[in-house]
């Protein structure tokens, strides 16, 4: 029986939406893949009535493989795709260096989704706590802008992104803790938290079409969702 | 020569009112004393405040936040972190995750450390398999998990605190304690006595010190003049305010009735502060005589008598800033009141340790 995973999120599946079609079919036999696109944050306008995720009729949406409403229950895995992430986070100016202990309490209780918007952070929140086990949060790509020393001591720097990793890597693993995928080593720049440049020529948007804006640079291509997918793939082999 | 008799009044006729006992207390409002509190200089919105002491000084900084001054944290918590976790994990109570320094030496010890005049060892205790950092073991409530990861972290923590010397223009400091816990052998002292929150007590290893006034004052001395070596770029000597904190100890570590070692404690503590307020860089402000004036109607202090009640800090903080106007409100608007946390005494565990 075929393993369903439900793609959920903003804009950024355009680019796994993308990358999915370069996939060899052969790869996929054992998967079928449903995508779900909402543009920038309209995705908290959606509603969580039971394991039902009701569709806004006022948002574009962009969808592959699915129906008018989703039954989260039907899935293996529901992959919630947004623009943080627990690596993410060291680019806040703010941010300072944490102990183990603390970094993964951050983790494990979804602090670190926590922003501006409280909406989004709410319903993600519902969907984790309504399907844990089947529950994965893949933070997408930040785009290479990072010049700024931020840092006292680049070992400090280092040793944060290797406790980050390593945290999620465990709680993936383990049926404690929420399932986070970070983007591999091999797609990022020398910061460890930017993707390369090269992962973004060729962008796509949310509904899976080339971007034809030039200075539109948040987006990734088909290339680097592919890379993603494959990367999931093997984690939940 | 015939000498012209002078009349002179008696040196208490012409005073006013605040130096009488009647006038200035008894009549007097406890929650708007006036002449209580005159400030030495101004806070701006150009002055950066850094703020450490005991646990009544996260008040205070969290006050001055709240109300529009450039209050530095140079630690700051990770975002989406809830508030009382923040306050468990030692951020958001002063400039730099350096916990509750309650005594003048404590402070003189961190800046020694900063200033490369002091490389301390023996500063990592152990408790159920977790390692913590001696000098500020509340601020990992759960311990480090190796030595290493103390040390990183104290490294860290000691480049943040330099950077806050550095920066700040004012310190406001909060004197807590004279009874500190101190390593016979290299005379590094502890916020907290070994064995409560980590460690293991050794009485051969650790005594109880009770400082005095010279010592407190000479400590003190020291400590800005470390400062003033560290922030020798900056054009002005830095500036102090000084309070005393009105929270009684939880407990002795003496041979005597605690209530005698409390008021003791405080008066060495007020003593040198006053000493120190001679100075024209060094302010002092009255935060012990308001919570403790005998005028108040009302206890300033909840059940355990320790702890202050919400309402006696907000009335501090209103004579705090009826000096030092709200930097981002109106004239004639009241300061902006705190929802808080309630603050983390390290000192306040000794009680679990009472044998009933």
């Amino acid at each position: 029986m075929k393993k369903k995973l439900l793609f959920i999120g903003n804009s950024h599946i355009g680019s796994l939406k993308s990358g999915f079609e370069y996939i060899d079919k052969s790869v996929l036999t054992n998967y079928e893949l449903s995508f779900c696109g909402v543009r920038r944050n309209h995705f908290y306008k959606h509603k969580l009535i039971g394991d039902i995720l009701e569709f806004d009729k006022s948002v574009t949406r962009f969808n592959f493989n699915l129906q008018d409403h989703i039954k989260l229950y039907d899935y293996d895995y529901c992959i919630c795709v947004f623009n943080i992430s627990p690596l993410a986070r060291l680019k806040h100016k703010n941010y300072s260096f944490y102990s183990n202990n603390l970094l993964k309490r951050y983790i494990k209780k979804l602090y670190w989704l926590k922003t501006a918007d409280e909406d989004c952070h709410d319903l993600i929140l519902s969907i984790y706590k309504l399907i844990p086990q089947k529950f994965i949060f893949l933070g997408a790509p930040l785009v290479c802008q990072f010049n700024k020393k931020l840092w006292h001591d680049e070992a400090f720097y280092i040793n944060q992104i290797s406790s980050i990793r390593d945290i999620c890597d465990k709680y993936f693993s383990n049926l404690n803790g929420p399932k986070i995928l970070l983007p591999p080593e091999n797609l990022l720049n020398d910061t460890g938290i930017y993707t390369k440049e090269a992962c973004i020529k060729g962008a796509i948007n949310a509904d899976g079409e080339a971007n034809i804006n030039p200075n539109n640079i948040n987006h990734m291509n088909p290339e680097y969702g592919k890379a993603i997918i494959l990367e999931l793939l093997k984690k939940i082999k | 020569m015939k000498n012209k008799k002078s009349y002179y009044p008696n040196p208490y006729e012409n005073l006013s009112n605040k130096a009488f006992w009647k006038s200035g207390v008894v009549d007097e409002d406890p929650l708007n004393i006036q002449s209580l509190y005159k400030k030495k200089f101004n806070l701006d919105q150009d002055t950066s405040i850094a703020s450490a002491g005991s646990c009544f000084a996260q008040h205070i900084s969290k006050y001055l936040l709240s109300n529009g001054f450039d209050v530095i944290d140079k630690e700051k918590a990770p975002q989406g972190l809830p508030e009382k976790l923040k306050s468990s994990y030692g951020y958001n109570m002063f400039s730099a995750r350096f916990g509750n320094i309650y005594s003048v030496k404590q402070l003189l010890q961190l800046a020694k450390e900063v200033g490369g005049l002091l490389d301390p060892e023996d500063y990592i205790w152990k408790k159920g398999g977790k390692f913590y950092d001696a000098f500020r073991p509340s601020v990992e409530f759960n311990g480090f998990n190796s030595k290493s990861e103390v040390i990183e972290h104290r490294k860290f923590h000691l480049l943040n605190v330099k950077a806050m010397f550095e920066k700040m223009d004012v310190l406001i400091f909060t004197m807590g304690l004279t009874q500190t816990w101190t390593n016979r052998y290299n005379q590094l002292v502890y916020p907290s006595a070994p064995g409560t929150i980590a460690g293991q007590f050794n009485p051969s290893e650790f005594e109880l010190v009770n400082a005095e006034y010279n010592e407190i004052l000479s400590d003190f001395n020291e400590f800005t003049e470390i400062i003033d070596t560290l922030r020798r770029a900056k054009p002005e000597k830095c500036k102090f305010i000084l309070t005393v904190s009105p929270v009684p100890l939880t407990a002795t570590g003496l041979d005597e009735h605690v209530l005698l070692s409390s008021i003791y404690s405080k008066s060495v503590l007020r003593a040198v502060a006053g000493k120190l307020y001679q100075k024209n860089n060094i302010d002092y402000f009255p935060s012990y005589e308001i919570v403790n004036n005998p005028r108040l109607e009302f206890s300033p202090f909840e059940e355990n008598l320790r702890t202050v009640k919400k309402s006696t800090v907000e009335n501090v903080m209103k004579h705090f800033f009826a000096e030092h106007k709200p930097l981002d409100h109106k004239k004639n608007k009241p300061f902006k009141k705190m929802i808080e946390v309630d603050p983390q005494c390290d000192d306040a565990l000794l009680e679990g340790f009472k044998n009933c």
